[in-house]
């Protein structure tokens, strides 16, 4: 269960997000963009394992921690989850990465989405909003 | 460095203890062993091999020795310190003499090894030493050794346990020797060993203790300080990773406690956590341990944060004595959130401000900590956890600010002092350890005053940058902290700081194109820009707000009617991209077709403006091609188009594509890509141009509309062309497009690069308007109206024309009546819609000499048009005049009689009236004398019509004196005729033109006279046969002239034949020469007829022949006969040839 989750184009810009508590998207856009440092930062010292997409926790404050994770293409994943939902663990969290990555390649092999255009797939909405009610 | 560090008594330190080892026996044989001892103990590392398959570890090991005391042992064996219990026990002696170990030695090891018994110790060893004499060495060794002896009798089955060994410092030379390298690896090993046991055992012991968590009365403290006991003991071993580890383990333990605590019962030791917190003093690192910290958490004395602290305190040492400071600064912000956490889900009441007072006095000391370190790649690391560290604090600090009053825009009230009070006393009380003292006065300091509460605000926000941007992590420095920043200079009113900020956090979400930060930034800047007054910027914003869609539709229409006030308000001129205001959808040029430039340009664009506005202007600029190619190098014509949809660009252009195989059947279908190259490029890779400025004075040639409204969404928009009549000619490109809003608010954007149109410049041009294939003649008169077609760039207004010809042109206009090669006509004109003007006019132009046979005769008509300025235009008209007739004469010879013939071939596609001719002979000079002619002409009618094709001729007869030879002299050799008539076309009889056509004759006279024929040669018949040679005979006589007779004249002849019908087989040429006197002479040449029938006899081609000459020096030549000069009087005649005479003739 997730607060937030947010797709981010290789130039950085939102391709789509979507959160829990429409309240909280202001806050939480400005930490997802605050961490688009972070994974830069991680891109650029080099990742050892090339297959290795996730990036861990990049960023935590006392409500939110922000999870990345980062496709070939330098596509952007971000899920935002409480702190205090120790529950989560790593596992999940890359689980919930796969399951985005996995339905944003199907959204990319549909010839009528324009790469780059912003998302408004219903399939990949489905996906994203069971990801932060957290039945998938 | 100021950590805090528990002193005397109370300072438990790891560092200063050993693995400790207890010696009994020969003290002081020991004594002088116990140096070399543990130093080559701790000479070199040991690997330390541990069950259960955990990773093996180097271990250094340095011991202490310690005098066994059997009381002291009792005791440390009850005690379940890890830390200052005797890990191994030995018994040295040095007796080697049998009976002295019978009688005493053995006792003495018998007692010390019931001590071991006692105590259930397995970790014993005995070594005896053997001092050799040198002197006695050759003595024969005795059958059994004291050695032998102890060990049957104490190490049966542990033979490892009883060592022997020589000593060292009286045997210096063996001193490396492998009994003394082998006593030290068994003693190392023997003592990790016992080491290993212990361990094993007390992680049993811990177990256990920990199976028994749901006893009501377990407490985790009591259980803490077991496991720390391990942790204690790995860090005397110097095992600084795996001591963590068991930290590590109690912390997620403790976590996962607290995690439960909502869900389940409550657990009784956590409820006494669970107290109202009094303290928030933090020690966050001690190289020491806290005696009175651990009694106290025996007691359970520590509030929930003390205990954290202890905790992280304890972690933190092992990381720096591990040398990793970094992990220090790392671990910290997750220690703080968690602790924090911790706090809310234990329901833990805290007064105000105390959590953010100890998370400031953390933050501090780490940072403290972090300052500490020394190496710079170490240092680098840290600064990457220290600045979020920074941030949190700022963040913190803000609370802190709010709740005491301490923020620059307001005043602290009686109860905000109070509350001060309340939190720096929660600060002081606690410990009475010295504690880290630097970060409580720095705190206290800084909430003493609204002034000092600023200066450590910015003092930490400043570091907090510094730090963020010294990583390159721009968008924390600048949205993270640039946006609490601003967020403060809006309390403290220091607006010009507040907008620095903003516009740098803008600037970071417009390049990342985050339009919901955009418009909460923007939201901020307006204002700001309002506050300082900043015009320009403010509309800017405001613009943009109104035009953003994440914004609510009140927000947008608000802006917008803020920035229209502004605008009246103020007089600064405004020139913004167009960007997200207005959305440029559709370029269409619609070129008219007959003059080829643009009526109309047709602009969809999208409006994102809240409300309907009318504009004074839309305009496009263009650009000329040429000056369009120095702009740009890339030019393209095949791109250009005239039209241009901005969506398009994602419809692919397809095409089917059929194949098939070589016999022409269908092989397969497909569709395809055409130009597919340009559509697989990658488009995402371009990032997004920020807009560039324009100027105003790009705006020269505009296609524009004036006063359009444009309402919200899509807007449909006509624009054209003006004042193309200034513009030259070429390939225009459309350029930038304006949108003025407001009189002073302009829109500007770049037009999408090849969207052109093409402008004909069209010259004023005049051309005579002739009826389809009609041409104009020369010599009569004809009517033609001129037509003027002003051009592009004319004027308008033409005050009067002027019109001149070539010489041999004349005119007037259609109602005058005198021709005239230049004439002014004068205005009002009817000047027509399309800018030409239609001059009726009559033409004459004068007949050319007719001798040359001209076909056309050309001429020129200049129109000079004037305005009332001075200004001309000249315009050239070409006119091409054709002859109505062409006149043609010749000369006509009957042995000496001679005859003039004329003939008139009409070419006008009217009729031709042509009146009696008349014709008039002059023999030229010296005689001048009228030459009698003799018309042979039928009777003349008055008028002769000629149509178009049809010649007429006419013939006389030069009525020479006589025929007589004698006479031929009278006349000249030379006769000049002229030829008079009238002619008129036939519809105007009464407008008629005289011709007069004049020409000459010369030598007219006949010379020669020539008859030939062609005969049958021999005997074979009357008639020439085909393929019989035949004689051809040519007879020439001369004029007989009396003059002429005298000289001997030559000529040369040439017989001319049809190749296909005769052969000629003798000489086909030859010189004749007539001896003075002579008047005849004849030729006889063989011919062969070649076919049958009537053939035309050959004929012959006669010049007159001058012979070379060696004294006058000249060569031969040959001169031809002039007209009329030789006479063939056979000319024309034909000959009847027999066919072959075949054998089956002959035989009849």
């Amino acid at each position: 269960m997730a607060l937030c989750v947010a797709v981010v184009s290789k130039e950085n810009a939102p391709k789509y997000v979507a959160s829990l508590n429409p309240e909280d998207e202001l806050q939480i856009q400005y930490e997802i963009h605050s961490s688009i440092d972070f994974v830069e930062e991680k891109l650029k010292t080099g990742k050892k394992d090339m297959r290795e997409l996730y990036l861990g926790l990049l960023y935590s404050t006392e409500n939110h921690k922000v999870y990345g994770y980062v496709t070939n293409t330098k596509v952007k994943f971000f899920v935002v989850i409480d702190s205090s939902n120790l529950l989560l663990r790593d596992n999940e969290i890359r689980f919930m990465f796969r399951k985005l990555h996995t339905a944003y390649t199907d959204l990319m092999c549909n010839p009528f989405y324009i790469p780059g255009d912003y998302i408004t797939s219903e399939n990949f909405d489905k996906v994203a909003r069971g990801i932060l009610t957290g039945n998938s | 460095m100021t950590t805090a560090n528990p002193i005397g008594g109370d300072a438990l330190r790891i560092s200063d203890h050993k693995p400790l080892i207890t010696y009994a026996g020969d003290k002081e044989l020991f004594e002088n062993l116990k140096l070399v001892l543990s130093q080559s103990l701790s000479q070199e590392p040991i690997e330390w091999r541990r069950q259960y398959a955990r990773p093996m570890k180097m271990v250094t090991l340095s011991t202490e020795f310690v005098p066994f005391n059997k009381d002291a042992v009792a005791e440390q064996i009850n005690s379940r310190n890890l830390v200052g219990r005797p890990i191994m026990h030995t018994f040295w002696t040095q007796c080697l003499d049998m009976e002295v170990y019978k009688s005493l030695l053995r006792d003495e090891i018998e007692k010390w090894m019931f001590e071991m018994n006692k105590h259930n110790i397995i970790d014993w060893v005995i070594v005896v030493v053997e001092t050799y004499d040198l002197r006695k060495h050759n003595k024969l060794l005795p059958r059994t050794t004291v050695f032998d002896k102890i060990k049957s009798d104490f190490a049966e089955k542990k033979a490892d346990r009883c060592l022997s060994v020589i000593n060292p410092p009286k045997s210096e030379v063996r001193c490396g020797s492998s009994a003394w390298r082998a006593l030290i690896a068994n003693v190392r090993l023997l003592i990790l060993s016992a080491f290993d046991r212990l361990f094993l055992k007390y992680e049993d012991n811990i177990r256990n203790y920990r199976e028994q968590r749901n006893d009501p009365s377990w407490s985790f403290c009591k259980y803490f300080l077991y496991q720390e006991e391990l942790a204690f003991a790995l860090q005397m071993l110097g095992l600084h990773d795996e001591a963590l580890v068991q930290y590590d383990e109690l912390d997620a333990m403790f976590t996962q406690f607290i995690l439960n605590s909502p869900v389940g019962n409550v657990p009784h030791w956590l409820t006494e956590f669970q107290g109202v917190l009094e303290r928030w003093s933090a020690v966050l690192y001690m190289e020491n341990i806290s005696r009175t910290q651990r009694e106290a958490i025996k007691n359970r004395k520590l509030s929930l944060l003390e205990f954290r602290c202890y905790l992280f305190s304890r972690q933190a040492s092992l990381l720096m004595a591990a040398s990793k400071p970094w992990q220090v600064a790392e671990r910290a912000l997750i220690f703080l959130h968690q602790a924090v956490s911790d706090l809310k889900t234990l329901e833990i009441d805290c007064p105000k401000g105390s959590v953010a007072c100890w998370v400031l006095q953390c933050c501090a000391q780490i940072l403290i900590i972090c300052q500490t370190v020394k190496k710079s790649a170490h240092l680098e690391e840290c600064s990457h956890h220290t600045a979020p560290l920074l941030y949190y604090s700022l963040k913190k600090l803000y609370e802190l600010g709010e709740l005491c009053g301490l923020l620059p825009d307001s005043v602290q009230t009686t109860e905000q002092l109070h509350t001060v009070q309340v939190l720096c006393s929660g600060m002081q009380s606690g410990h009475d350890l010295t504690a880290a003292t630097e970060s409580v006065a720095t705190l206290k300091t800084a909430l003493s005053s609204s002034e000092t509460f600023s200066k450590h605000y910015l003092d930490v926000a400043e570091l907090a940058i510094s730090t963020y941007k010294h990583n390159k992590l721009m968008r924390c420095a600048h949205s993270l902290v640039g946006l609490e920043l601003a967020k403060f200079y809006t309390l403290s009113g220091d607006t010009t700081k507040r907008t620095a900020f903003l516009v740098k956090a803008l600037k970071l979400f417009e390049q990342d194109n985050w339009k919901l930060l955009i418009v909460q930034t923007n939201l901020e800047l307006v204002k700001c820009f309002k506050k300082i007054g900043n015009v320009d910027q403010f509309v800017k914003t405001c613009l943009q707000l109104a035009s953003s869609s994440e914004c609510n539709i009140q927000v947008r229409q608000n802006h917008f009617d803020q920035m229209l006030s502004m605008i009246q308000e103020s007089n600064v001129e405004c020139f913004y991209p167009m960007d997200g205001v207005i959305v440029l959808d559709q370029i269409d040029v619609k070129s008219n077709d007959e003059d080829n430039y643009p009526s109309i340009v047709s602009l969809k664009f999208k409006s994102n403006l809240p409300r309907n506005v009318v504009c004074p202007k839309i305009s496009i600029s263009v650009v000329i091609g040429s000056a369009m190619k120095k702009m740009k190098n890339k030019f393209n014509l095949a791109k250009s188009t005239y039209s241009y949809d901005i969506k398009k660009d994602n419809v692919l252009p397809m095409a089917y594509n059929h194949n098939y195989q070589q016999d022409g059947h269908f092989a397969s279908t497909g569709i395809l890509c055409l130009n597919q190259k340009s559509y697989l490029k990658r488009q995402d890779s371009q990032r997004r141009k920020p807009s560039t400025n324009f100027n105003k004075n790009d705006f020269h040639d505009i296609i524009s509309a004036n006063s359009v409204t444009i309402t919200p969404g899509i807007n449909v928009i006509d624009l054209t062309l003006n004042n193309s009549k200034n513009m030259e000619s070429g390939i225009y490109f459309l350029d930038k497009l304006s949108i003025l809003l407001e009189s002073r608010l302009e829109l500007l954007t770049s037009v999408p690069f090849g969207l052109m149109f093409a402008l004909k410049n069209v010259n004023s041009t005049a051309r005579l308007d002739l009826s389809d294939n009609q041409c104009l003649f020369a010599g009569v008169e004809e009517m033609s109206i001129l037509s003027l077609q002003f051009g592009t760039k004319s004027k308008k207004i033409i005050d009067k024309i002027q019109l001149h010809s070539t010489p041999g042109l004349t005119f007037c206009m259609k109602d005058d009546t005198e021709f005239c090669s230049e004439i002014y006509v004068k205005s009002p004109f009817s000047m027509s819609s399309n800018n030409s003007v239609s001059l009726p006019i009559k033409l004459f132009a004068q007949l050319p000499p007719l001798k040359d046979n001209p076909k056309t005769v050309h001429h020129k008509l200049w129109v000079k048009c004037e305005t009332s300025l001075d200004d001309e235009e000249v315009i050239c008209v070409s006119i091409d005049f054709s002859l109505p007739f062409t006149v043609a004469y010749r000369l006509h010879t009957c042995h000496y009689r001679k005859f003039v013939g004329v003939n008139i071939t009409c070419h006008t596609d009217w009729s031709l009236a042509l009146r009696e001719p008349k014709i008039i002979g002059i023999s030229q000079p010296p005689t001048n004398v009228m030459v009698k002619l003799t018309s042979l002409n039928s009777t003349f009618k008055p008028l002769t019509y000629l149509e178009n094709g049809e010649t007429i001729g006419y013939l006389w007869e030069i009525d020479l004196p006589s025929t007589d030879i004698n006479t031929l002299g009278i006349l000249a050799d030379s006769l000049k005729f002229n030829f008079q008539t009238n002619y008129s076309s036939a519809r105007k009889l009464d407008c008629s033109h005289d011709l007069n056509f004049e020409f000459t004759f010369n030598n007219y006279k006949t010379l020669m006279l020539i008859e030939s024929g062609v005969e049958v040669a021999g005997k074979s018949g009357e008639f020439c046969r085909m393929n019989t040679v035949c004689t051809y005979t040519a007879n020439f006589k001369r004029t007989e002239h009396p003059k002429s007779l005298q000289n001997e004249i030559s000529f040369k002849y040439e017989i001319v034949v049809d190749k296909t019908m005769w052969a000629v087989c003798g000489r086909g040429s030859d010189v004749i020469t007539f001896p003075a006197n002579s008047i005849t002479q004849s030729i006889s040449v063989e011919v062969m007829p070649l076919m049958s029938g009537f053939l035309p006899i050959p004929t012959l081609n006669i010049f007159r022949y001058y012979p070379s000459n060696s004294r006058q020096n000249t060569e031969s030549k040959m001169v031809p006969f002039s007209t009329g000069q030789v006479y063939n009087a056979t000319k024309g005649v034909q000959t009847h040839v027999l066919p072959r005479v075949t054998t089956d003739a002959s035989f009849i």
